[in-house]
């Protein structure tokens, strides 16, 4: 082999190292970098508390399995004279359909009382947002603007039935709870033992 | 044991428990843990949309007005000359994809003079009330039913918490129409 060829294969074999070098501690550090944390502001709201699945059954249009595709925005009501509602917007497909006229493989607009903005997480009474690792059997309505569904009674109305949820995860948060101290709850408002005892009844009934 | 110890026992346990379940939240028990100052609520500048009109709820909020001046142990003042961009209270109404029928929202003023959202331990400086008519037709709420869920939202603009039994803070479809007088005595005690 000649001098020159030995040269061009000794520098590509540098660069190469090099490149694998700058590239591995770029994706360490990335690895490394820590997730942004939230504050969590709650609103205060005013909705029925059904006493059992049935009830939220009674009021349900659809009821489904579903699992979240990662698609979410934001949401607004327009109320006039510069006042806006924000919520998230949050696509899920239909894996199973208990009632109402959705189909298996349907792609659908779920309306989440909750939203991330800026540093905060503002959720109301609790509600925490669908993840993609998550199996949710949902109970909804149709809305008036016809876009997007909402969900029965809020927190009510979505229930989280994956392997890894079968015993539930819900606690009351706290002044100082910050969003990881919480995103792997489905449920931290102030009614956590009925929502034990609904997620209990969908268990019984729907896994 | 002797039998009197044993019927003691169950008086002192039935008592116990009918406290736990239908316990009445008093005094300092019946806010949150920060509030509007007394000095915020003997004259709240308030501003009410005309989407409040619109959804045919402004009755239920001047009814709601008139409840929580009327406390007589209380100096509560609500003055509804606010404009859009300066208010301590606004109410607005719409038509909302939410499964709930009133919402509080509750904001403290940061150092840049900026609302930002309260989390719990900052000052009380603003508060928005949201009243969703979509929810209140869907699930055939009564004239009786939006007032109470009105009513119910301005006690937390003052600082209520919710409770369980005898109280206009009670959550769900109820036909009170005013603070039950639990509500007027914290009320009372606090401002």
């Amino acid at each position: 082999m000649e001098v020159g060829g030995v040269m061009k294969k000794s520098i590509t074999v540098s660069i190469a190292a090099i490149a694998l070098l700058i590239g591995g501690a770029f994706s360490y550090q990335q690895l490394n970098v820590p997730q942004k944390d939230y504050r969590v502001a709650i609103s205060q709201a005013d909705f029925i508390q059904f006493e059992n699945i049935e009830e939220v059954e009674k009021y349900s249009g659809y009821i489904v399995q579903a699992e979240f595709t990662g698609k979410r925005s934001l949401k607004e009501w327009n109320l006039g004279e510069g006042e806006v509602k924000t919520a998230s917007k949050s696509e899920v497909k239909i894996q199973k359909v208990y009632k109402g006229s959705l189909e298996e493989g349907d792609k659908i607009s779920v309306y989440e009382p909750a939203y991330f903005d800026g540093d905060v997480f503002d959720t109301i009474e609790g509600y925490n947002l669908m993840n993609e690792e998550g199996t949710y059997v949902l109970f909804l309505r149709d809305t008036g603007d016809k876009e997007g569904y909402a969900i029965i009674g809020m927190y009510q109305g979505k229930y989280d039935i994956s392997a890894g949820m079968q015993n539930t995860k819900a606690k009351q948060a706290q002044p100082d709870d910050t969003y990881r101290s919480l995103e792997e709850r489905e449920y931290f408002g102030e009614n956590v033992e009925q929502f034990k005892k609904l997620k209990k009844e969908v268990l019984e009934k729907y896994n | 044991m002797n039998k009197k110890s044993v019927f003691t026992l169950v008086l002192l346990g039935a008592f116990t428990l009918s406290n736990v379940a239908y316990a009445e939240l008093r005094r300092g028990d019946a806010f949150f843990d920060t509030t509007p100052t007394a000095n915020y609520v003997k004259d709240i500048d308030t501003y009410i949309n005309a989407s409040v009109a619109d959804e045919n709820l402004l009755g239920a909020v001047t009814e709601a007005i008139s409840d929580y001046e009327g406390i007589s142990g209380a100096n509560i003042n609500y003055d509804t000359n606010a404009s859009a961009s300066s208010y301590d209270l606004r109410v607005a109404a719409g038509q909302l994809g939410l499964d709930y029928a009133g919402e509080t929202r509750v904001y403290y003023l940061d150092d840049d003079d900026t609302y930002q959202r309260h989390y719990g331990t900052e000052a009380w400086d603003r508060v928005k009330i949201y009243l969703n008519r979509e929810y209140m037709d869907y699930y055939n709420y009564s004239s009786a039913n939006r007032r109470k869920t009105t009513i119910h939202e301005f006690g937390h603009g003052l600082g209520l918490v919710h409770q369980t039994s005898n109280s206009i803070m009670q959550q769900g479809k109820l036909s009170l129409t005013d603070p039950t007088q639990l509500d007027r005595d914290n009320l009372s005690w606090k401002y």
